[in-house]
């Protein structure tokens, strides 16, 4: 009889051993793991604002903040702060901080550019940033927020990370510099005396150029280098009935446009610019000097004034 | 002008006074209704001193005004928004009144409606007050008041020639100041509008009118034996472009569909200038001949005709539709696709082949070109990140330039700057003769594919390689080459070990290999747009921020374009440039910034000096049997930039202070040997072109009231240009070239590159509300 009872007693105290020991180890394994944060969900901007309240000033001053705070027509604008910076329920109940709760913070490599990108391009990949994805600036690792700053107003349009500086005398655009932090060389072509208007704010890099990709060589804005020319020089587009082979394929074949030692943004001085190509007939091979009219003033185009094209019947020599 | 002029600068300073009066008023925003206003507007005063003369203001005021000595209104801005956020109308100027000036003027209802009307201008100053001419003008007809009535042929110098001589002509005050400079006013008006979240529509409208003169030459006689004559071109043109689009976007894909309409008019597509050679007489007193020698004199019959015509840059018009649409696909792909589609549209009459009444008309074809030529571009490029780490890009892309214009033909060929005797045509044998179809204009047209596939993987976190190929295929109709291809491989690295520091590289080998050069008989030169090429490309940079306040970056540009089969024409050319930078801020009020740059541009060109009588391909294989004829010619190019400065905030939001200083000197030399046979002429080096440009910026910002700044600063601007080419320039040349060609030529002398230092004060209040 004393057995049974023991036998029991030995039972029941496994059985509650074992579910000891397994309550034991299911707790302690919740314990040791990371547990997965619960699925962050939006909090609204008011709670941002509550703790961010200088930002959201600053950032309710530019038009994205505008559209979102008090224009906001889509789910996406509706989430203001969130929409970018992602769900904040768990940076809130973590009681903020930087860099916590999973929000995308856009400092410099706190999170992969793909990352950081990924949120502008949920509402910026239409239009003129249609080709982001193809573009060399993404396949380099570039951030939008390498040249674009959001929570500021800075520029009149597109938000870019340097500002204009105009005075009477030259007008440092803000593309340029943003544009120059990488191109150096192109920056400092424009300090060239033969130049286009671009020291003088009149002209900038993105007048040509889309930083945002295009299906263009060098991402010009139009199908071809002369088209993007031709867009201000309408009158050398033609076509004409006398051609100039070389300039109806590439005006930089002769042009440098970004700055150039030589006269009208020459690549090479005339005339041996012209005579690169023309060594045919008798007077252009042979090496003028300096004082003869081969040479001074305009040196070829001196006679052959119609270089880019003549619509003259007797303009063969582009002369006419 | 004038009245347009006034007009804005009316606007303009309405607008002043209103800032002026609301920042009387106030020193923050203006709340009225259910309105907020707010504004700012900067008056001030520029004096100062330029040396230089007329060359010197043409160069200091090339692309600006700076109202050197007067009062200026840098900028203004106002702006005017819903309390309730909902929409804006702000508008801002630069320079107003000024040949430089900006205008615009923007609304908005947020997130919805965006439309903006600009004015801008951009004044081009070629020379002001240097050049002269003896010619009047009326719309583009150039006529003489006078020209001497005998003997403009002699060898000798200005000096040593009859007080009848043309040159006497000139130098006794006969010709006139003419100002060379273009004004380009650009109007545009652009909406964009967004009905729906998806949808976008945009509509703009586009005008620039180009107004003023410039140098431009014309030609009488041929090669060996011609006179320029140098007109101030007039030039007037007019454009207008369209361009309405629409775009809808869904979740995983977009579409867009686009015209762009240009239109593009000359007022004046026609120049009729007298020939000063011609010394019968004027206007109807003058007489025509059917040929031409500038080494007689001027009544004989070899004085050609009484005037030359020239056919400027007709009016034409483009149209182009272009379709593009991205779509996200499966397995993490991404696909963008654009096609286009255009047409370039010219039609405008032809001149008489002369207007020289001693000669009679060729015959011609056709009467207009009917210009047809039709652009084509269809892209499409497929982006996948399916696999971790490894990114993929092809692409396709294909441009066709398809021309249909015309192809005129002349049967009697061709005759050249209005004289007789010059009859020529491509492919025709002189005048007088039926050369079928073969002298027929050439209707060049070309198109371009290129495939590319880009393969890049991310090795580590902090170390990116990527490669690279492409080809490239092109076709040409009428060149030199039909068929070339153009193969390229090389490739990036981004290299980011620490977070402070980033490497960035990239090469490319490309060789471009034309499946055959057909070369003309008598010419084995070789085109270098079209020749056999291997091109290297290298690039680098480095950016290095050891600690927050300092960021130090470099960078290097490298090409070498060489041409192993040209053995006459372009061999090489090569451009290297090194570039290093830094900016630092060891306090947050203070901050330094400066970089350097040293760009390099070699190139050479092998040549050969023909006989008038053309070499043949034997005679001409420099050097092997024709090496005394044979010359090199070398440019090499270098330019220094440099640029520095320092941003102090002395008191935080009060006191400012800004210097900076940019500094590029450039040097451009041509040197040339050979050609030593008998007969020839020698290659000489060409006198160095050296140009230099310095400019210094010293302000300080000073915060007066809550709602009116000061600034008050020097700019020092210092420019030296030589340019033996240009510097000589004076209307006649005789003396500095003795040759009879140039001795009978009529210039404009212009100079375009004045030296000059100008120092010049800046004080200026900035109002603000």
């Amino acid at each position: 009889m004393i057995q049974r009872p023991l036998k029991d007693f030995v039972f029941r105290c496994l059985v509650k051993f074992s579910a000891a020991a397994v309550f034991f180890i299911l707790t302690a394994a919740a314990w040791s793991a990371d547990a997965p944060p619960p699925e962050p969900t939006y909090v609204g901007s008011d709670v941002c604002k509550a703790c961010h309240a200088p930002q959201f000033e600053q950032f309710s001053q530019t038009q994205m903040g505008k559209i979102f705070l008090f224009n906001a027509r889509t789910l996406r604008e509706k989430q203001a702060c969130e929409s970018c910076h992602g769900p904040g329920s768990n940076h809130v109940a973590a009681g903020g901080g930087r860099g916590v709760g999973g929000l995308i913070s856009f400092r410099k490599d706190a999170e992969p550019g793909k990352v950081q990108n990924g949120a502008c391009l949920q509402c910026h990949e239409k239009g003129m940033h249609t080709y982001w994805e193809a573009s060399p600036h993404a396949s380099r690792g570039l951030t939008c927020t390498n040249c674009h700053t959001v929570m500021h107003k800075t520029t009149d349009r597109y938000q870019l990370a340097k500002v204009d500086d105009k005075t009477p005398f030259f007008w440092k655009r803000a593309d340029i510099e943003v544009c120059g932090q990488c191109h150096l060389q192109r920056k400092a072509q424009l300090m060239r005396s033969s130049h286009m208007p671009m020291r003088e704010g009149k002209i900038g890099c993105s007048d040509c150029h889309n930083p945002h990709g295009t299906p263009n060589p060098s991402q010009l804005k139009q199908a071809s280098v002369n088209e993007n020319c031709y867009t201000c020089h309408t009158e050398r587009r033609g076509p004409f009935l006398w051609e100039h082979p070389p300039v109806i394929e590439n005006c930089t074949n002769c042009h440098e446009p970004h700055g150039s030692v030589n006269d009208r943004l020459l690549k090479v001085t005339d005339p041996r610019l012209c005579t690169q190509c023309h060594q045919t007939a008798f007077h252009p091979s042979t090496p003028r000097g300096k004082n003869s009219a081969f040479f001074f003033n305009r040196s070829c185009t001196n006679c052959h004034s119609q270089v880019h094209g003549s619509n003259h019947p007797a303009g063969i020599f582009f002369q006419r | 002008m004038k009245t347009i002029k006034r007009s804005r600068a009316i606007i303009t300073g309405l607008a002043t006074s209103v800032v002026l009066a609301f920042s009387g008023l106030a020193a923050a925003e203006v709340e009225f209704a259910d309105l907020v206003a707010s504004g700012s507007a900067e008056i001030g005063g520029v004096p100062g001193t330029r040396t230089g003369g007329n060359e010197g203001k043409s160069k200091f005021e090339e692309y600006r005004e700076t109202g050197l000595g007067g009062w200026i209104v840098p900028e203004l801005q106002l702006f005017l928004g819903g309390k309730k956020n909902d929409f804006f109308v702000s508008f801002d100027s630069t320079k107003p009144g000024f040949r430089d000036q900006n205008y615009r003027l923007r609304f908005g209802l947020y997130g919805l409606l965006d439309i903006e009307a600009e004015w801008d201008q951009i004044p081009h100053l070629f020379d002001e007050g240097i050049s002269r001419t003896p010619f009047r003008r009326d719309g583009g007809t150039f006529h003489l008041d006078g020209k001497p009535t005998t003997n403009i042929s002699t060898s000798a110098h200005c000096d040593a020639q009859p007080a009848t001589n043309f040159c006497h002509f000139l130098d006794k005050g006969n010709t006139h100041p003419v100002d060379l400079g273009l004004l380009y006013g650009i109007g545009r008006f652009k909406i964009k509008y967004t009905p729906l979240p998806g949808w976008t529509l945009n509509a703009g409208y586009w005008s620039q009118h180009v107004g003023g003169d410039r140098a431009f030459g014309t030609i009488f006689g041929t090669p060996g034996n011609f006179s320029v004559v140098e007109l101030p071109e007039p030039i007037d043109y007019q454009m207008h472009n369209v361009e309405l689009g629409g775009e809808y976007a869904a979740d995983w894909w977009s579409v867009g569909l686009r015209y762009q309409g240009s239109f593009f008019h000359n007022n004046i597509s026609t120049l009729i200038w007298d020939n000063p050679l011609n010394l019968t007489g004027v206007g109807g007193g003058c007489s025509d001949s059917a040929t031409f020698s500038n080494a007689t004199n001027g009544v004989d019959a070899n004085r050609g005709p009484c005037r030359g015509r020239l056919d400027l840059y007709p009016s034409n018009q483009a149209h182009t539709f272009t379709l593009t649409g991205a779509a996200t696909l499966p397995w993490k792909t991404r696909f963008m696709g654009t096609a286009s589609y255009g047409w370039r549209l010219q039609d405008d009459k032809f001149l008489p082949f002369t207007i020289n009444s001693a000669i009679t008309q060729p015959a011609m074809s056709a009467h207009s070109l009917d210009g047809d030529v039709r652009p084509t571009m269809i892209n499409a490029t497929v982006v996948n990140n399916a696999i971790d780490h490894l990114n993929l890009k092809a692409y396709y892309r294909y441009f066709d330039l398809d021309n249909q214009s015309r192809r005129v033909s002349f049967p009697d060929g061709i005759v050249i700057n209005d004289q007789a005797g010059t009859a020529v045509s491509p492919n025709c044998p002189p005048a007088g003769a039926s050369c079928g179809d073969a002298e027929r204009t050439n209707r060049y047209a070309y198109s371009k594919q290129n495939i590319g596939f880009d393969a890049g993987y991310d090795l580590t976190r902090w170390l990116t390689v990527k490669l690279g190929t492409g080809w490239e295929k092109m076709h040409r109709e009428f060149r030199e080459v039909r068929n070339s291809d153009e193969y390229g491989v090389g490739p990036t690295v981004d290299v980011k070990p620490l977070s402070s520091l980033l490497l960035r590289a990239s090469y490319r080998h490309s060789w471009r290999n034309p499946s055959h050069y057909n070369l003309d008989e008598e010419n084995i030169a070789k085109k270098f747009d079209e020749a056999r090429r291997n091109r290297d490309r290298a690039s680098l940079f480095a950016q290095y921020t050891p600690w927050e306040i300092l960021n130090l970056y470099a960078g290097f540009e490298f090409t070498k374009d060489d041409y192993p089969d040209s053995r006459l024409g372009t061999q090489f050319d090569f451009n290297y440039s090194p570039s290093a930078g830094f900016a630092l801020m060891p306090y947050k009020w203070l901050k330094f910034f400066g970089d350097y740059n040293w760009d390099r541009y070699d190139w050479q060109l092998d040549a050969i000096q023909r006989s008038a009588a053309l070499e043949t391909p034997d005679a001409v294989n420099c050097p092997k049997s024709g090496p005394t004829r044979c010359w090199t010619s070398r440019g090499l190019d270098r330019v220094h930039t440099l640029s520095f400065g320092s941003d102090v905030t002395l008191i935080e939001n009060v006191l400012g202070f800004r210097i900076q200083y940019g500094y590029s000197f450039g040097t451009s030399r041509v040197n040339a040997s050979g050609a030593t046979c008998g007969g020839c002429t020698r290659a000489t080096n060409y006198p160095t072109i050296n140009n230099s440009w310095q400019e210094l910026l010293a302000r300080f910002e000073y915060q007066v009231m809550k709602n009116v700044g000061l600034r008050v600063g020097y700019y020092f601007n210092r420019a030296r240009d030589n340019d033996h080419g240009v510097d000589i320039m004076k209307p006649w040349m005789g003396d500095v070239d003795p040759s009879a060609s140039v001795q009978h030529s009529v210039f404009l002398g212009d100079r375009i590159k004045g030296p000059f230092t100008a120092h010049v004060g800046f004080v200026a209040l900035k109002f603000s509300f």
